[in-house]
């Protein structure tokens, strides 16, 4: 499998609080690697990197080609490379951040027409196949606030799909919604996996991860403490803090 | 009374025209400015930020009154001669546009980070987040104060009658000294400014109401 995301000894301190140390992380075309960890271990903070969210202090990042430099401290960052990445790199969000005053149709239409510059029957012609393939065809002239929890992360999703990315990055996709919504979320993101989208899948849902992931990682306090396909980390811990956090969320 | 009325109506028209028209030529100036002044002030750039910051002071640090006299009078000095009512628009302009800038920059920083960050995420430059996402947003929020506003500056168009503009308070005092009758001329500009006025400020509550309700339904 040839790899599309590198991260190498990437390091990130918020002022002197270091919450990423030296973390690598290497994921094949094709492949789904969740990240699983405590509240505050660094998840969020990795993967927001991958796509240029937060700086980083130290260590390198690279998605298919395009690599991004530690930044942190700097004034300035480098836009030409942050666009590159973010046109690989697509992201969704625990609170879903969809545009509240623009329709689902232009939600997802927005980024193709102004960042592409795909003329607006395309756009709308993407955006109408990929809602319906996220189970949204009939909803597309509402607006967010009158769509459920789940409905708004499945249009979220449809809006990250438009931009075409190469690697799919879910922070934590499903903990906000109410549990009756987590399946229709999950099912979607199975559905990308099965196509074969590259994706990094932050989440507490361990049945998920045991069925889908190829991968999974235990971060603990910032650092990548154990890497294993899901039967391995979830049946086998190497590591007794890994089977100290496993057995703290499995009993739940 | 009647009779009084009908002989004053001619220039009360006239200065009301004015008075209209000077609200409106000072907003749409201070719209512009207040969110150039707005993006200024959270440029990233320091260069850019400092000034706009000490303009800003300067203007809410003194009074209109002032400005109004600084630019009429003083700015000749420095070859920059204007009309009278060109100095009342662009005073009017100026200080407003501080104090909306003030409005503006609150209504952008109160659109959540999480939609700043989804439209980096989906590749868009930081203008285009401004514009296509930010914007919209934060027009919504600063509607209401925006119109509070647009109320006062139509009553602080009286100040202008001092750098010699005859709009309705100017025509006011041009008819109290031809004719006496303070108590009389005096009470109908009265009614005239709180008849705009009122209604103008139920306006503006009526499209905050409007505006919150639509907020809550998305
Ligand atoms: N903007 C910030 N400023 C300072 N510290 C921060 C900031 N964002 C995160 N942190 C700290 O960085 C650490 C890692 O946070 P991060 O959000 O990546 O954790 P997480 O694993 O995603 O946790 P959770 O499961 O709660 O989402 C935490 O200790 C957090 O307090
Ligand atoms: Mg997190």
């Amino acid at each position: 499998m040839r790899p599309i995301i590198e991260v190498k000894d990437l390091s990130k301190s918020y002022g002197s609080v270091r919450v990423l140390h030296d973390v690598n992380l290497t994921v094949g075309t094709g492949e789904v690697v969740v990240i699983i960890g405590a509240s505050g271990s660094g998840k969020s903070t990795l993967i927001r990197c991958i796509n240029g969210l937060e700086r980083f202090g130290a260590g390198s990042i690279d998605v298919d080609g395009f690599s991004l430099a530690p930044s942190e401290g700097k004034s300035r960052r480098n836009m030409a490379e942050l666009k590159d990445i973010r046109r690989e790199v697509g992201m969704v969000f625990q609170q879903f951040n969809l545009f509240p005053h623009k329709t689902v149709l232009e939600n997802v239409t927005l980024a193709p027409i102004q960042v592409r510059k795909w003329d607006k029957a395309k756009a709308e012609a993407t955006a109408r196949r990929l809602l319906e393939r996220v189970g949204l065809q009939d909803h597309t002239h509402k607006y967010p606030g009158q769509l459920s929890g789940g409905q708004q992360q499945r249009v979220a999703i449809a809006r990250s799909l438009a931009m075409e990315p190469r690697v799919m990055l879910f922070d934590e996709p499903t903990s906000a919604l109410d549990p009756e919504m987590v399946s229709e979320v999950l099912e979607v993101m199975r559905g990308l996996a099965r196509e074969g989208m590259t994706m990094i899948v932050v989440t507490h849902e361990m049945g998920f991860a045991r069925e889908v992931a190829d991968r999974v990682v235990y971060i603990d306090h910032g650092r990548v403490l154990e890497v294993a396909p899901p039967a391995e980390l979830f049946d086998n811990p190497q590591q007794e803090r890994t089977k100290t956090f496993l057995s703290r969320v499995l009993k739940h | 009374m009647l009779s009084d009325l009908r002989s004053w109506a001619p220039e009360l028209l006239t200065g009301l025209r004015l008075t209209v028209g000077m609200t409106f030529g000072g907003m749409a100036i201070a719209l512009v400015l207040g969110l150039i002044l707005a993006l200024g002030r959270i440029s990233h750039s320091l260069w850019l930020r400092a000034p706009v910051v000490a303009f800003v002071e300067l203007i809410r640090g003194s009074p209109l009154l002032l400005q109004l006299f600084y630019i009429y009078y003083v700015l000749p000095v420095f070859g920059l001669r204007m009309t009278p009512v060109e100095a009342g628009l662009l005073g009017l302009g100026i200080n407003y546009g501080a104090y909306l800038s003030e409005v503006f920059r609150g209504g952008i920083a109160a659109v959540s980070q999480g939609q700043r960050e989804a439209a980096e995420s989906l590749g868009m430059s930081g203008a285009q987040t401004m514009r296509f996402v930010i914007l919209p947003q934060a027009w919504r929020i600063v509607i209401p104060p925006t119109g509070n506003y647009f109320v006062s500056l139509f009553k602080d168009t009286a100040l202008v009658s001092t750098i010699s503009i005859a709009e309705l308070m100017f025509q006011g005092q041009l008819i109290a000294s031809d004719t006496f009758r303070y108590m009389r001329i005096y009470s109908v500009i009265f009614v005239i400014y709180v008849a705009i006025s009122v209604p103008a400020s139920m306006g503006v509550r009526w499209l905050e109401r409007r505006s919150n309700r639509s907020l809550a339904s998305r």
